[in-house]
């Protein structure tokens, strides 16, 4: 049985929706991250797993007791906020210690918690400031150190990278990975951030609108999509869709083909499956994106990219085939379901 | 803010012209108040015979001390100070409950909506634009069903449930820019209603309280009307003692002892904006400034 697990777990406001029957299992030390767009409902999911919000359907299960209505602060789990949520008036170590001095923890205790916490953190030589006078990586560290303080079961992060600059959101997610590993704790973690799903993810739930379209490593995801919307979220830049019609070769039932940067292939023109123009050519170095505007396609619609790792003798205006190699690409249906895995 | 520090680039007349046009404003203003001070430190004979504005020759307090304690205002005549501490049992209370409750109201209305708290909080903003006249005569009924009448509890209660419309508004819209993670946080520490509202929101909200004291105790220690509607005699607040005590003809006009007692009247919120007016500026810019 799972450590954490939620069952046809719904949310309502009012007339919307929000949550649609969610069916999720956690094991224990797990590091899970919910990516989607804005708005899908992954930061009212983790409320509600952190019972911010009431579940209107279903239930929640931790540790194998029934957790559904049970108050946030008799849970067992400390959540880590995007804005930090520190409270302004109280010092560094006032805030790491408020729950444990509400809990009437002995003081001693208390004191050797937030130490260790504070050693982990960095954090010792801030203990007596308040977040005021903190830098915003120093405040999202304080707001972590408040959280491994209560030894939690399940630790909530909620877009906790999101207020940093890029080189800190860079160092501060290796950091997190780091506490994971030392802390083995199990990690429910929101994003709209690909990379960091990527990147700390045991495994990935993708929501859209309220449900989930996908779980699983961040690798799944990546080779096999079970349809457009997942195979688009994940990847920079987005695979390349192509409309089928008129393109030999393809699967019965097939209407768009789906193909990674990295498996579309530039060749002569040919009897090539697409003919194209080079439009842009972005030199990065190590890789090069090569911009292809198919013959007939409109201004509007976005161009074909192949991703190739060594630099491109091609110049602009340049005429080109594209193909790609079957087994490495995804054919979806009309409703978007990928035909290599629903089959 | 600091591209625009006074005067700064300015050429030198015009700084010269800006800084006279401010002291003859500043005069203007200050003026009433030196009339005053200066009526009230003369005799009537000198008031009589001299100008306005020339100094006392010869300053007393007897004034001051008739007006405290021993002119007429009506058929007494033990001077205003035993509706000073009118003022001050009516205000020192209804001040500081109606402050704790609009406190308590703006943390529902911010932190804890329920179904129609906006509707409740579009009644309360209608509170704060009735005039006082309206409510004169339903209160004076419901003062009466409770027995209130005349007291100095009674005209508590009147200020109390004026002022909450101001004091909810204020902290309202304090705690709308507290962020929502903050309570959530504090949910799941282990705080609930009370202990989030006493040790979190409470202890950040110094600017905002320091607000309303200050505007409810002008409002409050200034209103004459409620006080000259619902109390009587000994029960009447130093706004409608001192009325009392410039319209009592007891012969001639004690100029003197009037100027006193309306300074001793306006004392204490001169007092309050004096000691704490930077608060009050700093407390009503406040929401602008994220923590
Ligand atoms: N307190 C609320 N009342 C009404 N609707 C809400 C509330 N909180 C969130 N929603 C709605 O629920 C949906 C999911 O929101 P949210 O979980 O915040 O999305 P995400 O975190 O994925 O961006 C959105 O459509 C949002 O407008
Ligand atoms: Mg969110």
């Amino acid at each position: 049985m799972a450590f954490l697990s939620l069952n046809n777990v719904d949310k309502f406001y009012g007339d919307l929706h929000a949550i649609k029957s969610v069916n999720l299992a956690i094991e224990q030390g797990e590091f899970v991250v919910f990516v989607g767009p804005s708005g899908c409902g992954k930061s009212t999911l983790l409320r509600m797993i952190a019972g911010l919000e009431t579940i209107d359907g279903g239930t929640l299960m931790l540790g194998g007791n029934d957790i559904t209505h049970v108050i946030p602060s008799k849970r067992d789990l400390a959540m880590v906020f995007q804005s930090y949520a520190l409270y302004p008036h109280m010092s560094v170590e006032d805030n790491m210690s408020f729950a444990l001095r509400l809990a009437g923890e002995d003081k001693a205790v208390i004191a050797k918690k937030v130490a260790e916490a504070a050693e982990k953190l960095d954090l010792e030589p801030y203990l007596k400031r308040t977040p005021r006078a903190l830098s915003g990586g120093q405040r999202q560290r304080v707001a972590i150190g408040r959280a491994i303080v209560r030894q939690p079961k399940v630790f909530l992060f909620d877009e906790p990278l999101s207020n940093l600059d890029a080189a800190l959101r860079g160092q501060t997610r290796v950091e997190i990975a780091r506490l994971h590993r030392e802390l083995g704790a199990t990690t429910v973690y929101v994003t709209h951030d690909q990379v960091e799903a990527m990147t700390l993810a045991d495994r990935v739930v993708v929501l859209r609108a309220g449900h989930i379209e996908q779980v699983g490593t961040p690798l799944e995801l990546y080779d096999a999509p079970v349809n457009k919307f997942v195979a688009q979220f994940i990847g920079m830049p987005q695979m390349n869709l192509i409309k089928t019609d008129g393109i030999n070769g393809v699967p019965a039932g097939a209407v768009e083909a789906g193909v990674r940067t990295e498996h579309m292939q530039i060749t002569d023109e040919g009897n090539a499956r697409i003919k194209g123009t080079v439009e842009l050519i972005e030199s990065l170095g190590n890789e090069t994106l090569i911009h292809v505007r198919p013959d007939g396609a409109d201004s509007h619609e976005m161009p074909l990219i192949a991703r190739q790792y060594s630099r491109s003798e091609l110049n602009m205006g340049a005429r080109v085939g594209l193909g790609w190699d079957d087994s490495q690409a995804h054919y979806f249906n009309t409703q978007g379901e990928n035909l290599r895995i629903t089959a | 803010m600091s591209s625009r520090t006074a005067g700064a680039g300015m050429h030198p007349g015009w700084r010269v012209l800006t800084y006279a046009i401010l002291l003859v404003a500043a005069l203007y203003y200050l003026l009433p108040l030196f009339v005053m001070l200066n009526t009230s430190l003369k005799s009537l004979a000198e008031i009589r015979s001299g100008n306005l504005l020339s100094l006392p020759q010869d300053p007393s307090l007897a004034a001051w001390s008739k007006a405290w304690g021993s002119a007429c205002t009506g058929i007494s005549c033990d001077g205003v100070k035993g509706y000073f501490w009118n003022s001050v049992k009516i205000t020192v209370p209804a001040v500081l409950i109606s402050t704790m409750v609009g406190a308590i109201n703006g943390y529902v209305l911010s932190k804890w909506r329920f179904r129609g708290s906006n509707l409740f909080f579009g009644m309360l903003l209608v509170g704060t634009m009735l005039p006082f006249q309206v409510v004169l005569l339903p209160m004076a009924r419901t003062l009466g069903e409770l027995g209130l009448a005349g007291t100095v509890s009674g005209l508590i209660m009147v200020h109390v449930i004026y002022g909450i419309a101001f004091t909810t508004l204020f902290f309202r819209n304090f705690y709308i820019g507290v962020p929502d993670d903050l309570v959530r946080a504090a949910r799941i520490d282990g705080a609930g209603f009370w202990r989030i509202f006493f040790r979190i929101m409470l202890p950040m909200s110094l600017p905002i309280i320091m607000v309303s004291l200050i505007w409810q105790m002008t409002q409050i220690w200034n209103d004459f009307l409620f006080g000259v509607v619902y109390s009587s005699g000994d029960a009447q607040p130093i706004t409608v003692a001192l009325n009392n005590l410039v319209n009592s003809t007891t012969g001639v006009k004690e100029y003197n002892v009037d100027m006193a007692a309306a300074i001793i009247a306006a004392l204490p919120t001169l007092l309050v904006y004096v000691l704490a007016g930077s608060y009050f500026v700093r407390g009503m810019t406040a929401g602008a400034v994220k923590g």
